[in-house]
């Protein structure tokens, strides 16, 4: 099962790339901990998770072809 | 799906399309308009040269949807709501944000606009990065004012 990570504004500086492409994530929650693990730095600033376009919490199950995005804090205007 | 976001500045030009737009509409009797300009912050002896804002494009459109439908829905005297924002690299005494409400009298619009800013800043994912005049660059998040 294959997941796009999409990684914005700080998270995007931090992993090096915006768009990733991952393996082997059930949950919200194994994106969380791939960040935590992979990306140490990243636990410095505040996100949401996004699947879809829709905003969820870390029980989400995922499913081939979704694209979860991290959104640190808006800032438009 | 309408776009709202234009690469680079909201210019006065693009500003003047949507206001001239509006002879057409003979029934409309009041437009707020807001502008939202790219200040030249300081900080620790910097100045902000310019703002480049990026957007997640897909889920923005969808939130400026929701923004629209919410707004119309909570004042029955406005006609159009229209929001532009940039994406892309907007300098400093250039504007990033264009909103412009349209009624049929004054009120609704002046309390329709300032609620859609709110709602753009709370709501839509957009993101901007300061440069600096020496290069330097930082994450910015909103000011809450």
């Amino acid at each position: 099962m294959k997941i796009k990570l999409l990684t914005f504004g700080v998270f995007g500086d931090l992993t090096g790339k915006s768009c990733h492409e991952l393996t082997g994530m059930k949950t919200v929650t194994d994106i969380e901990t791939y960040l935590k693990e992979s990306y140490p730095e990243t636990q410095k600033f505040k996100y949401k998770i996004a699947v879809n376009t829709k905003v969820v919490d870390g029980s989400k199950e995922l499913s081939d072809g979704d694209e979860v995005a991290i959104l640190p804090p808006f800032a438009g205007g | 799906m309408e776009n709202y976001l234009i690469e680079g500045p909201v210019k006065g030009d693009t500003v003047a399309k949507y206001i001239n737009e509006q002879a057409q509409f003979k029934s409309r009797g009041g437009h707020a308009i807001f502008l939202g300009q790219v200040r030249d912050d300081k900080a620790d002896k910097n100045t902000v040269a310019s703002i480049t804002y990026s957007a997640y494009a897909e889920m923005a459109n969808i939130a400026f949807e929701e923004i629209k439908i919410k707004i119309m829905n909570k004042f029955p005297d406005v006609q159009q709501v229209t929001m532009l924002h940039s994406t892309g690299l907007v300098k400093a005494g250039e504007n990033s944000l264009f909103v412009m409400i349209s009624g049929g009298h004054r009120k609704e619009p002046r309390q329709a606009c300032s609620e859609t800013v709110d709602l753009i800043k709370e709501h839509v994912p957009i993101w901007k990065n300061e440069a600096f005049e020496n290069s330097e660059t930082r994450w910015r998040e909103n000011d809450p004012l």
